[in-house]
């Protein structure tokens, strides 16, 4: 009943000449790996719900392509969802989706791995499954079906999506990803029914069942608490983590088409020790570890080797934070200038330093340089803690100009809580005077670019208890902008109110959720982060189909000792911390970089057997006494590498 | 030092467009570890250019193209180092230095040849093709930027010729297609006026002509 791979070469051969980019279904590409598949035990497909394009610049992804097929005795191929019109062409002719690879159908796979880093990509995931023919409840799986196994920052809270997953993997998965694919080897070794396979994931650290589990709503309508229906499944479930960065990947396969990060991804160091209140990313990478600069000078020359990528990205949430940035980008710079390869580092911070960097890369192009103030006031810099003053910003822009940079984007986020108009239109006045500083440098040819976003609470963040602007102040707030910052030389960006909307309620949505999902999936919803497709009416019908009111998650402020449906998904960060961070913020007042000094978050608490194992500099979290009572375990730890006290 | 090649485009090669075969080729002569000489600016980009960009869908066996090196290298030693570092789809067919120093490459090129094979029979197709080759005049309309351009299908045909296929062979069409700056004759839009729908068959090019005459 299948299609086999010819059948879909065959179908393919008559499709492909009548859509937009038909390179985004033919696979091929160079380092693509495509193992024998029937001597191949546990075959994984890895999905991205987007399309190529966008897919395979998922930096996960390339990693757990490469760890897989890097064993034996399994195999890993790629699938992404089609654009439409090439949605409409399989529709037509029953064709399912299948895997860029060897061309088989998706659901002949054992397991299919989907990357959901964000929310916007909900609807296109429950599309994927069913394009590929594979029921969208766990419940109604069976055991010819594949396990269906969900990732990525937005799974931190998977409630929206739980029915659709059969586990989801929380926290960082090259480790777990390996033991998940074990546990199902195993299980197929067993004859065991379906039901047998969730309870062996269960068991793993770092993997959530959500079929193991049954909410609980009080009389309001409020979440009042989530209970393990079986004894494997543990509350809470905690975020895996590596205690060391592996070496990096560089088997990457170089696309025939362009694609939105068409580059070499280099990771340099995981987390951030910050503590920007907003940033998710900040919270639930923790604890921040890094690399060498030998290890990454060696991966970026192996990369370039195998697949001639003129430019690589140095990947990390805070790139001037590197603790041996200058080294690094001074010893890129040398050594591969030569060959034109230009070099992308990106979030650097608002300082003179940062300057001289970009100065190091030899970066010949000099067209925009990038800075995230967030905020336009030194009162809602100090909400959101990221305390930058305005005369350091000027000062670096001033640098930024005299250097040779003609443009300067600032990144800005509206909606921040306790925000006032007077905070927005600080934003106008800022960027006019980093533009005046530019004409006064430059002459004419500076500008400022303003990209302004809308802040969107998310969970485990110290402002998962603040409301999101309604889309009315939002409108008067972008309104307020546009009015204001006219003139040559600057340009505004800003988003959708409504699509801000649909990110709000479905990044703090509990179990009940999901069914809205699904009735918007049905009613048409797809590629909600596209402009051409988005539409918040569609969603507006789906939550009201439902009996949900989508602004009691997206702008009903929080009380302070509520529970939160995604509280049994622990990034270890604890709720305790997180509090103590939102009323300061209420406050005013700020937190140093945890560098300085170590706040117990609750990384340090959880993994302190991983911190004693990995001592020194590799993590940034102080350093652990030797465990009391174990004699044997004690060493005197050298002077030098004692704490990260600076 | 300045060097053509001429190389296979086929298998999933051919849904890269012009832009995407240029990166592809750049990638290659990285990975090679030949010396490309880059250009100055803001966008360094290397030496390299096609003669005649493929459209979308073709496959081919004689693309060709230039491109510059910093250093003098051996023909055989720059072949070599192409061929290993090539990606599924690109296969080199011949490198030598290159012929035509005066002229751009898209200046020297006169002609090409594609052949053209259908899914099924075409009953009548000579006939048709006959036809099309006895008129003196095929007027014809071509958008391009929202623009209605009138155009003479027949001057942009050199040779056209069915060759029908035997016991199990598809029928193919063979043509000689003009390609000169403004003046390039397109298979789809032949294929049109012979009212079979372009996108079906499949459409190799077999030759491009540089600096030749051919006889109309």
């Amino acid at each position: 009943m299948d299609f086999s791979p010819q059948q879909i070469e065959k179908q393919l051969d008559y499709i492909l000449p009548r859509v937009q980019r038909p390179g985004r279904y033919t696979g091929g590409e160079l380092n693509q790996v495509v193992k024998d598949w029937d001597q191949t035990q546990t075959k994984v497909a890895l999905a991205f719900p987007d399309i190529y394009d966008i897919g395979m610049s998922n930096y996960g992804l390339a990693i757990f392509y490469d760890n897989i097929n890097q064993q034996p005795n399994m195999l890993a191929e790629r699938a992404f969802v089609p654009w439409s019109d090439m949605e409409a062409e399989m529709r037509q002719e029953g064709l399912p989706l299948y895997s860029l690879e060897s061309k088989r159908p998706i659901r002949e796979f054992n397991i299919l791995g989907i990357s959901i880093p964000y929310e916007t990509l909900y609807t296109n995931t429950l599309n994927l499954l069913d394009l590929s023919g594979i029921p969208l409840f766990s419940a109604e799986r069976g055991p010819d079906h594949p396990l269906v196994i969900g990732g990525g920052h937005a799974m931190m809270n998977p409630e929206p999506m739980h029915a659709f997953l059969d586990a989801v993997v929380v926290g960082e998965g090259e480790e777990v990803l390996m033991e998940i694919i074990a546990a199902y080897q195993a299980w197929q070794e067993s004859g065991e029914p379906r039901r047998k396979l969730l309870e062996r994931l269960a068991k793993l650290w770092g993997v959530y069942v959500p079929l193991l589990y049954q909410d609980y709503y009080d009389e309001n309508g409020l979440f009042s608490y989530i209970e393990a229906l079986h004894e494997d499944a543990t509350l809470p479930v905690i975020k895996r983590i590596v205690g060391k960065l592996p070496p990096p990947t560089t088997n990457l396969i170089v696309p025939y088409i362009d694609t939105v990060h068409n580059r070499i991804p280099i990771e340099i160091m995981r987390g951030c020790t910050r503590g920007c209140r907003f940033c998710q990313a900040g919270m639930i990478t923790r604890p921040v570890r890094e690399r060498q600069v030998d290890e990454i000078i060696q991966a970026i020359s192996d990369a370039m080797d195998k697949t001639g990528f003129e430019e690589v990205g140095l990947l990390s949430l805070s790139s001037s934070d590197y603790s041996q940035v200058l080294e690094l980008v001074t010893e890129v710079g040398e050594r591969f200038s030569e060959r034109a390869l230009s070099i992308s580092l990106p979030s650097l911070r608002i300082e003179s330093f940062s300057v001289e960097l970009m100065d190091a890369l030899k970066d010949t192009r000099r067209s925009g340089f990038t800075l995230a103030p967030e905020a336009a006031t030194e009162r809602m810099r100090q909400i959101i803690n990221k305390p930058v003053s305005t005369e350091q910003l000027l000062e670096t822009a001033r640098e930024i100009y005299s250097r040779g940079w003609t443009n300067i984007k600032l990144y800005f986020m509206i909606g921040h809580p306790e925000e006032t108009l007077e905070d927005v239109l600080a934003i106008a006045e800022l960027c006019k005077m980093v533009l005046k500083e530019g004409t006064q440098v430059i002459g004419r040819k500076a500008k400022v670019t303003a990209g302004v976003s809308t802040f969107v609470p998310k969970p485990h963040t110290p402002f998962q208890w603040s409301p999101t602007d309604t889309v009315e102040q939002i409108r008067a707030k972008q309104d307020l902008l546009r009015r204001e910052l006219r003139g040559p030389g600057l340009k505004l960006n800003w988003n959708n109110p409504d699509e801000t909307m649909l990110e709000a309620v479905l990044s703090r949505g509990d179990r009940r959720v999901a069914e809205a999902v699904y009735q918007a999936w049905r009613s048409g919803a797809k590629f909600d982060a596209w402009h051409e497709h988005f539409n918040w009416d569609r969603w507006l019908q789906a939550f009201s189909a439902v009996g949900l009111d989508p602004d009691d998650y997206s702008h009903r402020e929080r009380m302070i000792d509520e529970p939160f449906p995604w509280e049994h998904i622990s990034s270890t960060v604890r709720r305790k911390f997180l509090t103590e961070d939102y009323l300061m913020s209420k406050r005013g007042e700020t937190r140093i970089d945890c560098r300085k000094r170590c706040f117990a978050c609750g990384i340090l608490p959880t993994f302190t057997d991983m911190r004693r194992e990995i001592p020194g500099k590799a993590w940034m979290c102080p350093e652990l006494k030797p465990k009391p009572g174990k004699k044997a375990d004690i060493e005197v730890i050298p002077v030098d590498k004692v704490g990260s006290g600076d | 030092m300045r060097y053509q090649i001429t190389f296979a485009k086929t298998g999933a090669m051919r849904f890269t467009g012009h832009l995407d075969v240029h990166t592809t080729l750049e990638r290659t002569m990285r990975r090679a570890n030949l010396p490309l000489v880059y250009s100055e600016g803001f966008t360094p980009r290397p030496k390299l250019s096609l003669a005649s960009a493929l459209p979308l869908g073709y496959t081919s066996e004689a693309e060709v193209g230039e491109f510059w090196l910093k250093e003098e290298l051996p023909v055989d030693e720059v072949a070599k180092a192409f061929h290993a570092a090539a990606p599924p789809g690109i296969a080199l067919k011949k490198l030598t230095t290159a012929p035509y120093e005066a002229s751009k490459l898209q200046n020297a090129l006169t002609a090409a040849e594609f052949v053209i094979t259908f899914r099924e029979r075409l009953p009548g197709l000579a006939e048709k093709v006959g036809e099309m080759m006895a008129v003196a005049e095929l007027p014809r309309v071509r958008v391009r930027k929202g623009k209605k351009k009138t155009y003479d299908l027949r001057e942009l045909i050199y040779e056209a010729q069915a060759l029908p296929g035997e016991g199990d062979e598809p029928d193919r069409l063979r043509l000689l297609l003009r390609a000169e700056p403004n003046a390039t004759g397109r298979p789809d839009e032949l294929l049109e006026e012979l009212g079979i729908d372009p996108l079906s068959p499949k459409i190799h090019r077999t030759r491009l002509l540089f600096e030749e005459i051919v006889n109309a």
